[in-house]
């Protein structure tokens, strides 16, 4: 993990990690909720697949589900908790963190990173 | 918060913000796209609705009929709302900090302006026609701007 130098490193979430919670994570924070088959559709994976999921990021409190009718047709709908939605806000930030420390050391001259010899 | 203990370098630390950037934008874009026909119905409802309500206050041979129109109207814009707010599959979310979605919060404040102005020398009955006016004026706007609301 890249962090700033000297102190400590920028702390990524666990449970936002994997790439299908982030995008689901990501896609919650920007709607106030959404439908099972919308998120499935936009990540690309299986009912199962979205189903765990959805409860293991329930079960961190990150995400809240409603099951209800549109009509008579059954319907579940997922929401970012404010828990969820602050945990992405410091995950997106620590990724922030790291891509920036790393155009920041890609973009130093060699001569400014080597330490300074002693005479 | 349980952090990871996992190493990710810079590459995978863009990825990652590029594929949640990318997320975002698309459950706003779910989120804000509504037909004109949804938008004009709901101006229409809203209107017709709160003007009827103001009108049943001043007209006591019509304040049954007019009370009814009201009450029906606003129930079916309350529903037109509900659709919309539900339409894709993605219900809006306000994120303060963009421009589009400020004005999408300080829009709707201009009816209750007006209605307040007309409240002054009408009293209640004005406010509710006054409100209902504009607002009407207001979802009209918004549907002949972009198309969507």
């Amino acid at each position: 993990m890249t962090g700033e130098p000297g102190g400590p490193p920028p702390a990524l979430d666990r449970e936002l990690h994997h790439p299908t919670r982030l995008a689901l994570a990501a896609y919650l924070s920007a709607c106030g909720e959404a439908e099972f088959a919308v998120l499935r559709d936009y990540c690309q994976v299986s009912d199962s697949t979205l189903s765990k999921t959805l409860s293991a990021l329930e079960k961190t409190g990150y995400v809240s589900i409603r099951k209800g009718y549109l009509g008579k047709r059954p319907r579940t709908w997922a929401a970012l908790t404010l828990t969820g939605r602050r945990a992405l806000a410091g995950h997106l930030t620590a990724l922030e963190e790291i891509a920036s420390a790393a155009r920041r050391a890609g973009a130093e001259p060699e001569g400014d990173r080597s330490e300074p010899e002693e005479d | 918060m349980a952090t990871t203990g996992d190493p990710i370098d810079g590459r995978q630390a863009e990825q990652a913000l590029g594929a949640a950037h990318a997320a975002q934008a698309a459950a706003r874009a779910a989120g804000s796209t509504r037909s004109r026909g949804h938008t004009l119905g709901q101006g229409l409802t809203c209107a017709v609705g709160f003007t009827t309500l103001g009108l049943s206050g001043i007209s006591s041979q019509w304040s049954g009929r007019l009370l009814t129109v009201g009450v029906l109207s606003l129930a079916a814009f309350l529903v037109l709302v509900w659709l919309g707010a539900h339409h894709g599959g993605t219900t809006p979310w306000f994120d303060r900090r963009r421009e589009a979605d400020k004005r999408a919060w300080l829009l709707p404040l201009a009816p209750v302006a007006v209605g307040l102005v007309a409240a002054v020398p009408y009293g209640a009955p004005g406010w509710l026609i006054g409100f209902g006016l504009a607002s009407g004026v207001e979802y009209l706007l918004r549907a002949t701007r972009t198309g969507t609301a």
